[in-house]
């Protein structure tokens, strides 16, 4: 996790210091910080106007969608959060100190999705698609809200601009199929950092 | 002491879904649309043997209902009377759904008035219950709207995990400090977890407060697959069975349970609860951390404007980030406490108070002492303090506890009281402890307890009163005996001497010796820190020497540090990132040096050689900022030299700097705020979720010719470009930059910004065009 938090701060890999920060940082996370996650496993329809959660109601329009479930008959929908002491620590090093306040953050962001691949890892399901958020391709944003409210609450609140607080709260869908499923969301394509990138603007990727 | 247990009804909405009722997204409206069923599930929770019900009106408030609001309230309240007429009905007031301050843009204040609306709609009940709360802050609004705006009993429960926490992080010895201070009836936890797993939570709580304990869990936790609580009624019972002899004394159902789940509890109702009475103790808190006050606790007395020019002048500019650092920094020097006084003349004081103690409390978790002569200030504060506050400070006049008392009673503060009375400063140890008969005295009228008293027996200056220093040690110790909390600012002993330090160290020890818990202290001199670390480890106040040896360990290395700030230039400790050293640099050459020519001639060309190499990919993201925090610890000394000598600050611009509306993250926008201060620009931070309108007043206010605005998502971009558009109707529009992940160059020119900023050294470029040599 170490190198995957340098990458995405565009830290020094040599920077030993940075090193330590980092490791003290994801120790402080684990213990103050809890991964909470919520999720539910339901049968879904495919319908003319997309496919739709049976005991949810969510629907989910849109190309990606159909890439990602066409076939797939259930999905798993989640939340999940590192909650408010994550915030509160990064207001103290937004004030303390810039750089701490950027690893602190860049901490919490791996942190957050390596907990949600050993969630990925312990479902005892078939295949699983990649995991995939609203806000990919055009899946739409709005979707967030429903989501949220859908799930037993762990004090995830969807803002009017569909952002969640805590910042690092995820909200995700997970394909089940009795195919094996290909990789198709990760890699720089879909990545946010895509136009800005400085690993791609010099023709290499950052692994993630 | 002996509990009568009472049965209160289980969840509403788990009974409403199974109705097949058509549920509307406000469920309370149901109450004028579906009374019957209403009053149908009320009846079943009566016969299965409630005592109270709760009526349907956990969400129902203004944002929500707007006009409707009363009648929905009144039709809930008359649903549970008609349906459980032998039961005690409950007004049900859930959260409001709304982001609080600190982390989102819903004050306290206007928390407090949607409660108030609730409160005063459901008079008709028999008790309020406040429920579900996950947040501290907003909880206190709600109690004080239903104290100061009805006579009914108040219940408060919190949704607590198994750790101990609310989602906010919230403690439980927090909760229990805070809500018993402000007079709730009753206290408890409901959702979250199941009877088993709240078990734990009543042990706990059971020791924090006499209080009858509420327990209201949910049916186990839901099945991921089907959404269902899978609990059964009679485990259910088993556990509550638990729960019960754990101390919880008023108990019932959430989500998941239904009138089964309570009838299968219903015997207990002839099983009183017997829990061990707790002595009071001296405590404070704010929602995070709870502090038991019976060991040393250093409080950092740094926070105030008295006799320090570059404080007093933030007050008057209000820049808040300032008040902010001085608590880190005590923070870190080892402060667990703060002092907060920020009386100065021009400032209104009970304004400035609540603006601080809410900027404090949402960067640092430390309690506060809020110190003013002010009474309407101490007020103010306390009213807004998130936790449980403590006052500076009463003293022995009457008037004085008169106004202050109050306060003390209805905020539930702890407050110091000085020994003194109309007479003066006594002479001696007996007229002091007279004074603390009086002060105990009176306090009872209120209820208030000794414990929440904390004694200052006053240090005088030895140069003047070289008797005196035996008198307040001696004090103290009597003190001690008496079993009370002792507080004293001990830098006043050495007043007037030379070389205070020597003097007042050893006065500390000795204090510290005699029983004091409490001195207030500039936490940031080594020598007074060294001494209570180490009172603390001779104390037995410090497990396996953890403090003391974390301090010390590294004393050799620092020493060597200073060695080296001898032999390394400015640029170069700003390059590396030494702030410690780079301050060290700075101190010196202001002795030689015009402050201006520092920054123009050392700082700026040091920050330029640092830009460059990030530019050219020799230095790193972190690196660029660990210098930018250097050269801003350089600005603080310069600016601090500026203030004391009566010189003008710098400020070769003002740049109003925001995250647009809806955007909720702001670390490149901090980034950017850094670098622009490096370079000598006075930045307003308006933070983020910035509303167009306050950009707007902002710059037309202060006549701002540069505003920086920054947006992550794409989904905020239309509140940058709303932004935009109505500073663009000033008659004079200042110039602006945008920035952000998903902005380019070409968004920028659609939304008719000035500029788009790639990074912060591109920020150091624009701001140097728009504002030139000025």
């Amino acid at each position: 996790m170490i190198e995957q938090v340098i990458r995405l701060i565009q830290g020094d890999p040599q920077d030993q210091k940075l090193k330590e920060t980092i490791k003290e940082m994801l120790k402080d996370i684990e213990n103050s910080c809890p991964f909470r996650i919520q999720y539910r496993i339901e049968p879904i329809k495919k319908s003319n106007r997309g496919f739709l959660c049976q005991r949810s109601q969510l629907l989910l329009e849109g190309n990606l969608a159909d890439t990602m479930l066409r076939t797939c008959d259930q999905i798993v929908v989640l939340v999940c959060t590192l909650g408010y002491p994550f915030e509160q620590k990064l207001a103290y090093y937004a004030q303390k100190d810039v750089a701490l306040s950027l690893i602190w953050d860049a901490c919490g962001s791996i942190w957050i999705e390596n907990q949600l691949d050993q969630f990925e890892k312990e479902l005892s399901v078939s295949y699983l698609t990649d995991r995939f958020s609203c806000g990919y391709g055009d899946l739409p944003l709005s979707l967030q809200n429903q989501i949220v409210s859908s799930l037993p609450n762990i004090g995830i609140h969807v803002l009017p601009s569909h952002m969640m607080y805590p910042t690092k709260s995820v909200s995700a869908f997970l394909g089940i199929s009795s195919q094996k499923q290909p990789a198709r969301i990760k890699g720089c394509a879909y990545c946010t950092m895509n136009k800005h990138c400085p690993y791609k603007k010099k023709e290499k990727n950052c692994g993630i | 002491m002996e509990y009568k247990t009472i049965l209160f009804d289980g969840a509403m909405g788990t009974m409403l879904q199974r109705s097949g009722a058509s549920i509307p997204a406000i469920p309370e409206l149901l109450n004028l649309t579906e009374p019957k069923l209403l009053q149908d599930i009320h009846r079943q929770y009566e016969q299965a043997g409630s005592q109270v019900v709760y009526a349907n009106t956990f969400g129902a408030n203004r944002l929500k209902l707007e006009d409707r609001l009363e009648e929905v309230i009144k039709a809930g309240i008359e649903n549970a009377r008609l349906g459980a007429g032998t039961c005690k009905i409950a007004l049900d007031i859930g959260p409001l759904g709304q982001l609080m301050e600190p982390m989102g843009t819903f004050t306290f204040e206007e928390a407090y008035e949607q409660f108030s609306q609730i409160v005063k709609a459901g008079k008709d009940a028999d008790l309020i219950v406040i429920e579900t709360m996950s947040d501290l802050l907003e909880t206190k609004a709600a109690v004080l709207a239903a104290k100061e705006n009805s006579n009914l009993p108040v219940y408060v429960t919190m949704s607590f995990e198994e750790n101990g926490r609310t989602f906010t992080g919230c403690t439980l010895e927090s909760m229990a400090m805070t809500l018993e201070g402000l007079g709730v009836d009753a206290l408890g936890f409901n959702c979250s977890v199941g009877p088993d797993g709240m078990i734990d939570l009543v042990k706990r709580l059971s020791q924090c407060t006499n209080l009858p304990i509420i327990a209201k869990p949910n049916a186990g936790l839901p099945d991921p697959a089907t959404s269902q609580y899978d609990m059964k009624p009679e485990e259910f019972a088993k556990y509550m069975k638990q729960l019960h002899e754990a101390g919880a004394s008023m108990i019932g159902g959430c989500c998941g349970t239904d009138p089964r789940f309570i009838e299968s509890i219903a015997f207990l109702k002839t099983q009183s609860v017997i829990r061990t009475q707790n002595a009071p103790s001296s405590k404070i808190c704010t929602s995070l951390l709870a502090l038991d006050l019976h060991k040393i606790h250093p409080i950092g007395e740094r926070i105030n404007p008295t006799g320090k020019k570059r404080f007093q002048q933030v007050l008057l500019e209000e820049d808040l980030d300032y008040i902010v650092s001085i608590a880190i920094e005590q923070k870190e020097a080892g402060a667990q406490i703060l002092d907060v006084n920020v009386g100065f003349p021009g400032i209104d004081e009970v304004e400035m108070m609540k603006k601080v103690v809410k900027k404090l409390q949402s960067v640092v978790d430390l309690p506060l002492l809020l110190d003013s002569s002010n009474i309407q200030a101490l007020e103010a504060g306390a009213r807004v303090y998130n936790g449980k506050p403590a006052l500076n400070s009463i003293n022995g006049e009457q008037e004085k506890m008169d106004a202050i008392f109050p306060i003390v009673a209805k905020y539930g503060a702890a407050v110091v009281a000085l020994t003194l009375d109309e007479k003066g400063i006594p002479k001696n140890k007996e007229a002091r402890l007279e004074i603390v008969d009086k002060i105990v005295k009176e306090a009872k009228k209120y209820l208030i307890d000794p414990s929440n008293l904390w004694f200052d027996p006053l240090t005088m200056t030895l140069s003047a009163q070289p008797e005196q220093a035996t008198e307040t040690l001696e004090t103290i110790q009597e003190l001690k005996a008496k079993g009370y909390q002792t507080v004293l600012g001990v830098s006043n002993i050495s007043f007037g001497l030379p070389d205070r330090q020597a003097v007042t160290k050893v006065f500390l020890a000795q204090a510290l010796f005699a029983g004091l818990t409490l001195p207030i202290l500039n936490v940031n001199i080594e020598a007074y820190m060294d001494v209570i670390v180490s009172a603390q480890l001779i104390g037995n106040q410090d497990p396996n020497a953890k403090n003391y040896i974390s301090r010390f360990a590294d004393r050799v290395t620092l020493k060597t540090n200073q060695n080296v700030s001898q032999t390394i230039s400015l640029s170069n400790a700003i390059y590396k990132g030494l702030d410690q050293e780079a301050k060290e640099i700075a101190r010196q050459k202001l002795e030689n040096m015009a402050p201006l020519d520092i920054v123009e001639q050392e700082l700026i060309p040091s920050l330029d050689k640092v830009g460059k190499a990030y530019e050219q990919g020799s230095l790193f993201l972190p690196q660029l900022l660990s210098s930018a925090q250097s050269a801003q610890a350089v600005f603080e000394v310069i600016k601090d030299h500026l203030a004391r000598t009566n010189q003008k600050s710098v400020n070769k611009g003002t740049i109003v700097m925001a995250t647009v509306q809806g955007d909720i993250h702001d670390i490149g926008k901090n980034i950017v705020k850094t670098v622009l201060e490096n370079y000598g620009y006075e930045v307003i931070d308006l933070g983020k979720d910035t509303p167009a309108q306050l950009i707007f007043d902002t710059v037309k206010e202060k006549n701002v010719r540069l505003v920086g605005l920054s947006a992550l998502m794409t989904t905020t971009l239309k509140s940058m470009e709303e932004t935009i558009r109505l500073l663009h109707t000033l008659p004079d529009p200042p110039k602006i930059m945008v920035g952000g992940a998903v902005l380019t160059e070409q968004y920028a020119k659609e939304m008719a910004a000035d500029y788009y900023s790639k990074d912060a050294q591109d920020g150091v470029r624009i701001a140097k065009e728009v504002f030139g040599n000025e």
